[in-house]
């Protein structure tokens, strides 16, 4: 197992290759995201977004076929999803699952004890859950009512998102990865996750957001954006090229991909 | 085909002898009840058990209990059982009016009866009869008729014990009536009649539970007649949680009449082989009928729930919402009739059946039946079978949960989908617990 030297690195992912349903969508993919950092990853519908966010979460839909990922100096891709979790892995889904039957509480109760178990501390009972939920909550301005309703189920689109982004409250991880979190909210909406997010930024929690528009990085300002496209990072920059990729489109960004691919194999040739 | 089970012609002989000994040794009975034994007998007679060459008794084969004769246990013979025993049936809520029958038979001394709360009658069948009521002779045996299935006519042949219920016209009885029916013997059968009257604007929840103490192999066959007057409200109970070789074929029969509401649920954790036949006649306009049931079954045990919901007047609705997990080689049965009669225009009827497999072992037979003869109606039916949904398991494995946790949590939360439903919160927490258990249980002896 390779153990990464440097202390503030906190994921470094080398040449990632995953597939799904015998598809291949990741082809060698890098990123190195050190703590407290927020990165964005932007890109074109098919490039690879989700399927980076829901690699690195444990989704037994994806298969990884090359590559590593360093997560606090352990091999992430031998760890099962809810070992992840414990570590500290967060997604905030797309498309939050409803679970009818399951009270929020109850769902999250048993998650945050299982991320204490996990870090040697005492589970909480319900009082103390409660004022847990009582201080998290406020950070999305979800209706405390919510904790008591079935997970999900006849939630708004938004409240689906703030829900998302409370339990990460909760969880507390180190590595937060928001998937689409923008996608279906309205500029209220989007204001408010987006506050919640900022407000769980610190200098040891680091985020991984990905997005198709750069709406969401006017509210949530990262420190780093990459570009994927057909499964690699083709070009990274600061939050001026999210700004960028909002004037201009993606084309330009597939062009120059294409330009390269054709120097490299012919560098290949050489 | 020849040689199969159906076609063996069914030797009533030992049944027909049990019911003749019993309509002798019982002595003289009131004509009401004379009458409904003699038309049980005949009955059965003529029909017999039904078999599986009868549509409604496909998927449940009852020849091995059509072969058996379950005796009732002599008065004084049975069980003495004390308080404490009992006290676990209870929901932790002794203060509620019950009538409890060990074996078939009324037991007095466990009963506790409402000092003089106006307008309601809590007694055992044969009270009941005594008591003078009108109603009673007037109603028993109307709605369940013996010719329903060779188990009723079995039923009103050895009818004597049961409960009786009557609730006069705008008394809003409070807190719930429970009818407690507990086995304690081997081999014997408990057979049950109970009488349920709710008159004009009244309201009224009862629990009806069915269990055992340290008993196996024992054969339960209980008839319920629901009798919903206008404008009533009524909520029914059942918990059928019998022994995991028990024998438990039910059969309720209910009326509604205008702007009447009556909710059922029918919870089955327990029983061998169970079948509930459970039939609704919306007679006046505007009722309402919610039915909801929970089979959680394991092992090689196989439960069988028909429904049969008649609107046979306009501007009714019925909600209907059976859920199952079964787990093992075991095996749930569904089939919902809904009848919709020529003029009951504004008809809003939905149904829903949802069965969650735990093991690739067990079978499911669900079939919706609906017959609509109005053209103005609302109809929907729904039927599902699957297992727990890698999308969903993966949520909450990415929320710290192990995978054996994420899956008990989610078929806690199918199942739970019914209980959360029941309003009495003693009965909800009670269930609440005992899903836990079973679920827990089932999951960590698969390792």
């Amino acid at each position: 197992m390779t153990v990464s030297q440097d202390s503030r690195v906190l994921l470094e992912i080398r040449g990632l290759r995953a597939e799904v349903e015998g598809k291949e969508i990741l082809r060698g993919l890098d990123l190195t995201i050190n703590r407290g950092e927020v990165h964005a990853v932007m890109g074109p519908n098919g490039s690879g977004k989700s399927t980076l966010a829901h690699v690195l979460a444990g989704h037994p839909a994806f298969t990884v076929t090359g590559g590593e990922v360093i997560y606090k100096g352990m091999n992430l891709l031998d760890l099962e999803p809810e070992e992840r979790a414990r570590e500290g892995i967060f997604l905030a889904f797309q498309y939050p699952i409803e679970i009818p039957g399951v009270t929020n509480a109850t769902f999250l109760r048993a998650g945050v004890n299982e991320i204490r178990k996990h870090r040697g501390l005492e589970p909480l009972d319900s009082f103390e859950f409660l004022d847990l939920v009582r201080e998290k909550s406020k950070l999305v301005q979800l209706d405390q009512s919510l904790i008591e309703r079935d997970v999900n189920e006849g939630f708004s689109g938004g409240e689906k998102k703030r829900n998302e982004i409370f339990q990460m409250a909760m969880l507390e991880p180190d590595l937060g990865i928001l998937d689409e979190t923008d996608s279906g909210l309205d500029i209220d909406a989007l204001r408010i996750v987006a506050d919640g997010v900022n407000s769980l930024r610190s200098p040891e929690r680091s985020m991984l957001v990905v997005t198709h528009y750069q709406r969401l990085l006017n509210y949530i300002i990262p420190d780093f954006v990459h570009v994927l496209y057909q499964g690699r990072i083709v070009k990274s920059g600061d939050k001026d090229l999210a700004l960028q990729l909002e004037e201009r489109g993606y084309d330009w960004i597939k062009e120059e991909a294409a330009a390269s691919e054709i120097s490299d194999a012919f560098t290949g040739r050489l | 085909m020849p040689g199969s089970d159906s076609s063996v012609k069914q030797d009533l002989s030992p049944h027909l002898e049990w019911l003749e000994s019993f309509h002798r040794s019982s002595g003289p009975a009131a004509p009401v009840i004379a009458e409904l034994r003699e038309k049980g007998r005949r009955a059965l007679a003529e029909k017999g058990f039904p078999t599986r060459r009868n549509e409604d008794w496909k998927y449940t084969d009852v020849s091995g209990l059509a072969r058996r004769v379950f005796l009732p246990v002599a008065s004084g013979l049975g069980r003495k059982l004390t308080e404490g025993e009992i006290f676990p049936f209870l929901y932790e809520s002794p203060e509620w009016p019950r009538l409890v029958f060990v074996d078939g038979r009324f037991d007095r001394e466990l009963s506790s009866l409402p000092g003089v709360v106006p307008g309601l009658v809590v007694a055992s069948l044969a009270e009941g009869l005594a008591g003078g009521c009108g109603s009673f002779e007037r109603c028993l045996g109307q709605l369940a008729r013996p010719e329903f299935s060779g188990f009723t006519a079995q039923n009103s042949a050895a009818l004597r014990e049961g409960a009786f219920i009557r609730v006069a016209a705008g008394a809003k009885v409070e807190p719930p009536l429970h009818l407690l029916f507990l086995a304690t013997q081997e081999g014997a059968g408990s057979y049950l009649r109970n009488l349920i009257i709710v008159e004009e604007g009244a309201a009224v929840t009862f629990v009806e539970t069915y269990a055992s103490l340290e008993c196996g192999d024992y054969f339960t066959n209980t008839v319920s007649e629901i009798f919903a007057g206008r404008d009533a409200v009524v909520d029914c109970y059942r918990l059928q949680m019998e022994s995991p070789s028990a024998y438990h074929v039910s059969h309720v029969e209910a009326r509604q009449e205008e702007g009447s509401r009556v909710s059922f649920t029918t919870v089955n954790t327990g029983g061998l082989l169970v079948r509930n036949d459970l039939n609704v006649l919306l007679a006046g306009e505007r009722c309402e009928a919610t039915l909801n049931g929970l089979t959680l079954v394991d092992g090689d045990r196989h439960v069988d729930n028909h429904t049969a919901i008649d609107h046979a007047s306009p501007n009714c609705e019925s909600h209907e919402l059976y859920k199952a997990v079964l787990d093992g080689r075991s095996r749930s049965v569904f089939n919902g009739k809904i009848f919709v009669r020529p003029g009951a225009q504004k008809t809003d009827a939905k149904q829903t059946n949802r069965s969650l497999m735990l093991s690739p072992l067990a079978t499911v037979n669900t079939k919706p039946q609906l017959e609509i003869f109005a053209d103005d109606v609302k109809c929907t039916h729904g039927a599902t079978v699957g297992q727990l949904r890698d999308e969903e398991i993966f949520y909450l494995r990415s929320r710290g949960m192990s995978e054996d946790t994420a899956r008990q949590l989610l078929t806690y939360g199918f199942a739970n989908d019914i209980v959360e439903k029941i309003r009495v919160e003693p009965v909800r927490a009670f269930l609440d617990r005992v899903q836990m258990a079973t679920l827990h249980t089932s999951f960590v002896s698969e390792g």
